[in-house]
């Protein structure tokens, strides 16, 4: 069976994207529970600056 | 005893009659005019929108709420503003029409200040063919109210079941989401419909029946409308354009993108891009968000000529303290936004949330050589209109006290946002998008680069953006519901 090679630079295909271990972090309990207590946080920072 | 009368129940609307209440109390008559009984939280119409949310769960009624924090409800549609009053009125009025019981009757209301927060009207009309997939077009669906998100929901339902009665070489069913006009703004909220279609076809297990493809009139992906924002991601200063990109491909999302939607056949959207050249994208399934305009209100003066034009942009939106010149996207300067959110015109009246005229786009507007404006209307997010509506709110109860204060300032150019946009709904296995962006309207003198903060502007996906995202659906309900200390949740 013949391969397909892409054709020329198709910037689609090297759009970054995130490894298994990124992937598996996002939804890792105890990872998210801290990021949940940072984005609290910055948000009321980024928020809290325009209130100013 | 001064009359303050606000059009509009929506974000805005509420929020300014609440605290105009809460600070004012016996020294204000607090009137809210709206057409709708009940109050909607809109950033969860996208749930409702994949069934995985009701319309109970997004809405409530109005008048218990009102009545117990006594606010005068009035369930009519503003039609007319009279600034100065009229022969038979000595004081400035709103002519509306019920819409309540007995629906059709036509209410005149009194005001010593009015207080505009009539949000968008979906301007499905814009693009032949486009439509809410009930009583508008029935080619498309859309996801602006709970009724339209309930009605996308049905039609969805209907697609995933398609798709699990097909075989392995059958053609793949097309879903199209995105933008329903060249100058639509709210592309955050098809973008979070696109991410969490595909998460429900996912938890179906049908996916791989499915071509998801991504549709708008922005500059490039991740634009929102916002000109770009680069965003602190991951130890890096990442466009939102690789942000969105990168989401797309890892969850094999196609995307059109400069491309102006101009009419809708069934199964079948036609487009303009920015090279001039003309498409169609063929679907099984399209949810597009139509263009906005601003609600249809007239105004007339004393002697009851039509002064419309004065108090109103082109567009429907009504002026208010920005620089509404005509300027070359070079001239724009963040200085241009409005501040106070008052009409230049009448000192008494002011313009919140999506109802103020924006004095021009955030992202640069571009044009396709047949001469089609193809570009993202700035973004009129839910944070900055209940920011601006507290502004408004202590100015207000600052002139009813009788304090000679300047007016209080809310400018968009100045103010940080946060978007929480979902991108699949699920206590453990969901996920969202936090974007915060400092300021909205980028500050090119300050901030040379980008025109936002590096530090206070950042991205990140997952689980804890999720809860955020559901922690916020209650907290917000909570508050417009005025209970117990309402007014310590942040705007
Ligand atoms: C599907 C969707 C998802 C969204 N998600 C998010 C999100 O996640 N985060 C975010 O920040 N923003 C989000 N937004 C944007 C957000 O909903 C708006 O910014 C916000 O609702 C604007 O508030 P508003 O008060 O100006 O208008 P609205 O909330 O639309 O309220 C307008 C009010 O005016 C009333 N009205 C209309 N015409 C008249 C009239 N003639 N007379 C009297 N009253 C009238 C309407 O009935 C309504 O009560 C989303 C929008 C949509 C459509």
């Amino acid at each position: 069976m013949s391969q397909q090679k892409p054709t020329g630079f198709d910037e689609r295909n090297f759009v970054p994207r995130p490894t298994r271990f990124t992937v598996f972090l996002r939804n890792f309990l105890p990872f998210q529970i801290v990021r949940f207590l940072i984005l609290n946080i910055k948000i009321l920072r980024t928020v809290g600056v325009g209130k100013k | 005893m001064k009359r303050v009368l606000i059009l509009g129940a929506g974000v805005s609307g509420h929020t300014a009659a609440s605290y105009i209440k809460k600070w004012a109390g016996r020294k204000a008559e607090v009137i809210v005019m709206t057409p709708n009984s009940k109050w909607n939280w809109i950033p969860s119409n996208i749930w409702v929108g994949v069934d995985m949310m009701t319309t109970d769960d997004v809405t409530f009624d109005l008048a218990p709420v009102y009545e117990k924090a006594g606010i005068t409800f009035v369930q009519a549609l503003a039609q007319e503003v009279f600034p100065e009053g009229s022969a038979d009125h000595e004081k400035p009025f709103v002519r509306g029409m019920r819409t309540g019981d007995p629906t059709g009757e036509m209410v005149e209301v009194e005001y010593d200040y009015l207080i505009n927060a009539t949000g968008p009207k979906l301007n499905f009309g814009a693009t032949e063919g486009l439509g809410n997939g009930s009583e508008l077009g029935s080619h498309t669906v859309s996801v602006c109210t709970a009724a339209h998100a309930e009605h996308a929901a049905k039609e969805l339902k209907t697609q995933i079941e398609k798709a699990k009665q097909m075989n392995a070489a059958d053609e793949k069913l097309r879903v199209l989401i995105g933008t329903g006009n060249a100058t639509c703004t709210c592309q955050g909220a098809a973008w979070e419909y696109i991410n969490n279609v595909d998460f429900v076809l996912r938890e179906a297990g049908v996916r791989d029946r499915f071509d998801l493809t991504w549709i708008s009139n922005e500059q490039v992906l991740g634009d929102f409308g916002m000109g770009t924002v680069a965003l602190k991601s991951s130890g890096h200063y990442v466009s939102s354009k690789t942000f969105a990109e990168s989401l797309f491909v890892e969850k094999d999302i196609n995307w059109i993108t400069q491309a102006g939607v101009n009419k809708i056949e069934e199964g079948v959207a036609h487009y303009e891009t920015l090279a001039g050249e003309f498409g169609q994208e063929k679907f099984d399934f399209a949810m597009l968000i139509p263009p906005f305009s601003g609600v249809p209100l007239k105004a007339y003066d004393k002697s009851g000529a039509d002064i419309s034009d004065d108090i109103f942009a082109k567009n429907g939106f009504m002026k208010v303290d920005a620089d509404y010149t005509q300027k070359s996207y070079e001239e724009w300067s963040s200085d241009d936004w409005p501040k106070t959110y008052q009409s230049p015109k009448y000192d008494n009246m002011w313009a919140i949330g999506i109802a103020f005229a924006p004095p021009h786009f955030i992202s640069k507007p571009m044009h396709s050589p047949n001469g089609t404006l193809i570009a993202p209307a700035p973004p009129r997010t839910g944070q900055p209109s209940g920011t601006m509506a507290h502004a408004v709110a202590k100015t207000v109860v600052d002139r009813i006290k009788g304090r000679k204060s300047p007016a209080h300032e809310a400018p968009m150019s100045r103010m940080g946002a946060a978007c929480v946009a979902s991108t699949g709904k699920s206590l453990l296995k969901g996920s969202a998008a936090t974007i915060c962006v400092y300021p909205v309207v980028p500050d090119f003198k300050e901030y040379p680069q980008t025109g936002r903060d590096e530090n206070l502007t950042f991205g990140e996906i997952g689980l804890a953006g999720h809860w955020l995202k559901h922690l916020l659906h209650y907290l917000f309900i909570y508050k417009a519901k005025m209970k117990a200390f309402w007014s310590f949740i942040p705007d």
